[in-house]
């Protein structure tokens, strides 16, 4: 009886902690959302007015005229979307030969690999910016696209890797003797197999190109502006700094990764605990 | 002798290889290289000028002066002052979701907000919670009686370092509660009924049982964490842009003042070498560690 009693008390307080921290945890980005939701005049006033007075959904309209923010939405989308599908590509290549080949240099090559993983982006980013600017590429979608290619394939391979390790190769010979080539069975078999871990790491790609700052602030200028870096010279300047705007803008920015992450967040905590926690 | 058709099946893998190889070494692998050589030279960037090489100067240069060691100072600061707090509040987070057995990826997906918005959005969110006028910081600390004026918190040393490191722990402690979250799934219900037949309480359950436990993870999350706070330039850049008064200038955004500011590529070039050969240590040793705990958890 006295241990019904304690379990029942222990989950009404899990249930309640819990929520309650979620809320906190959110109560920044509500605060965000109402300052994007109220004239310029309310939320720039002191003291801050907490709960809204009026609702407006004019900073969601107006940001389109206040600045190229149109032409910052498609590059960051045509960036993301180029790095996701090359990436995958190049990854699920490599990530075929690491799992289905053995050959010299294998182990050396996989190590390295996983070990740039970790590269540190400001680590590289003055030679990078001479590699860029050799190949022509500063201020490109396609100098970008390479960049975020570059340090999204380390990932997407090794988490490739793991997967199609698990696919039985069995598989594999029964296909080649049918007559499948290689490439027919990396296509039609292993492909569909490995739905899953496509997914996420195509999403894993999207995502890096699409938060990412620093390489986007140096090596861009005008033509290849991205969202993160567009948003402070759309928004605030010397004279007026247009709040509202700035967070409606920054919200709608923020959706493609909040929806991806809760709708996929099965794999992503997979994929992050994976290798951390013992079997 | 090998016929050409054995030949070509033995270089299939590389064939699937090469795509990817191509980019690492033109993103990755070169840069790399080429930033050890940049650190021992003096670059010149104008038409005609030729690089010198300066040996070990820039490094001994940024050594003795006292911006870049203020900026390590801040670094450090910033991580280590961030990583505890996220960790202490990332375990407690963890151990109340733990609880919660039904429904819970619904308070997960609470968890993956601020993991999943972009660094940017987190600065600018937080400079306006943070602003010393029509934040709410201010706001809430003067209705609590905490502070009597508003505190401009972004405009002075002390202050602008707790601010940046406020937002750190709210960007990061999510990760560490779901990382630590998957690791307390992983302890066997036994363990604890041992502990309970042997009389122990709540806290010892916790400081015997648990923790130990969780080592493993703790040490994989305290590793990633440092990494990627030691790397952040987005969210103080921001936030504050290293300053005020270079206060939260840490080493990323060091680096890029020195190379893209001050033009100086070399010196830039030796400041990143310091970062990386920094981070290399830190890892090394942490698997280091990990790896004999993983052996020695294996023994017993």
């Amino acid at each position: 009886m006295k241990t019904r009693t304690q379990a029942m008390i222990r989950a009404w307080l899990g249930y309640g902690l819990g929520g309650l921290s979620a809320i906190l945890l959110v109560l920044p980005l509500i605060w965000v959302v109402s300052t994007s939701l109220r004239p310029l005049s309310e939320v720039t006033s002191t003291p801050p007015i907490v709960f809204p007075r009026s609702i407006t959904f004019n900073a969601y309209v107006d940001l389109w005229a206040a600045a190229p923010f149109d032409a910052y939405i498609l590059n960051s989308i045509l960036i993301s979307l180029s790095t996701a599908l090359i990436a995958l590509a190049f990854s699920i290549s490599a990530a075929y030969a690491f799992a289905r080949f053995r050959f010299p240099g294998a182990t050396l090559l996989l190590m390295l690999v996983v070990m740039s993983q970790m590269l540190p982006g400001s680590s590289i980013l003055i030679p990078l910016f001479q590699v860029i600017r050799n190949l022509g590429l500063l201020d490109s979608l396609a100098g970008m696209v390479l960049i975020y290619t570059g340090f999204a394939i380390p990932f997407c391979t090794w988490l490739l890797n793991g997967y199609f390790r698990a696919i039985p190769e069995e598989l594999e010979q029964a296909a080649l003797i049918d007559g499948c080539s290689r490439l027919q069975f990396l296509w039609r078999i292993l492909l569909p197999l490995a739905a899953p871990a496509v997914v996420a790491v195509g999403t894993f790609a999207f995502l890096l190109s699409w938060n990412e700052f620093l390489f986007a602030f140096v090596f861009t200028k005008s033509k290849a502006l991205t969202i993160p870096v567009g948003l402070r010279s759309a928004f605030l300047g010397q004279y007026v700094n247009k709040y509202d705007q700035l967070f409606a803008a920054s919200l709608i920015f923020s959706l493609p990764p909040i929806a991806l992450f809760v709708s996929l967040q099965r794999f992503f905590v997979q994929g992050l605990t994976a290798g951390a926690v013992k079997e | 002798m090998i016929t050409s058709s054995r030949l070509h099946k033995q270089l299939t893998p590389y064939y699937f290889l090469l795509p990817a190889l191509v980019v690492l070494g033109v993103i990755i692998l070169w840069p790399i290289l080429n930033n050890l050589l940049m650190s021992l030279q003096k670059v010149r960037l104008l038409k005609g000028g030729e690089s010198e090489w300066v040996g070990l100067a820039n490094y001994a240069k940024l050594l003795g002066s006292a911006s870049f060691n203020s900026s390590v100072g801040s670094s450090l600061k910033f991580t280590f002052i961030s990583l505890p707090i996220a960790l202490v509040l990332g375990l407690a987070l963890a151990l109340v979701f733990n609880e919660i057995k039904k429904h819970r990826p619904v308070f997960t997906a609470f968890l993956l907000v601020p993991w999943a918005i972009a660094p940017v959005v987190t600065g600018y969110m937080w400079r306006w919670l943070f602003h010393d006028s029509f934040g709410l910081v201010n706001y809430f600390l003067l209705s609590v009686g905490l502070i009597d004026s508003n505190v401009p918190w972004l405009a002075q040393p002390g202050p602008a370092m707790g601010a940046v490191v406020v937002a750190n722990v709210w960007r990061f402690m999510p990760y560490i509660t779901i990382m630590l979250l998957a690791g307390l799934q992983g302890i066997s219900g036994e363990l604890y009924e041992a502990a309970q037949v042997d009389g122990a309480n709540v806290l010892q359950r916790f400081w015997n049982v648990t923790l130990p436990q969780l080592r493993h993870v703790i040490g994989v999350v305290f590793l990633f964490a440092t990494i990627w706070m030691v790397n952040d330039f987005g969210l103080i850049f921001i936030m504050t842009e290293g300053g005020p008064a270079k206060a939260t200038q840490v080493v990323p955004i060091t680096v890029y003042r020195i190379a893209f500011e001050n033009l100086q590529l070399g010196r830039g070039a030796a400041a990143a070498m310091m970062l990386l050969a920094f981070l290399l240590a830190v890892s090394a040793v942490f698997i280091r560690v990990l790896f004999r705990e993983r052996r020695r958890g294996d023994e017993n």
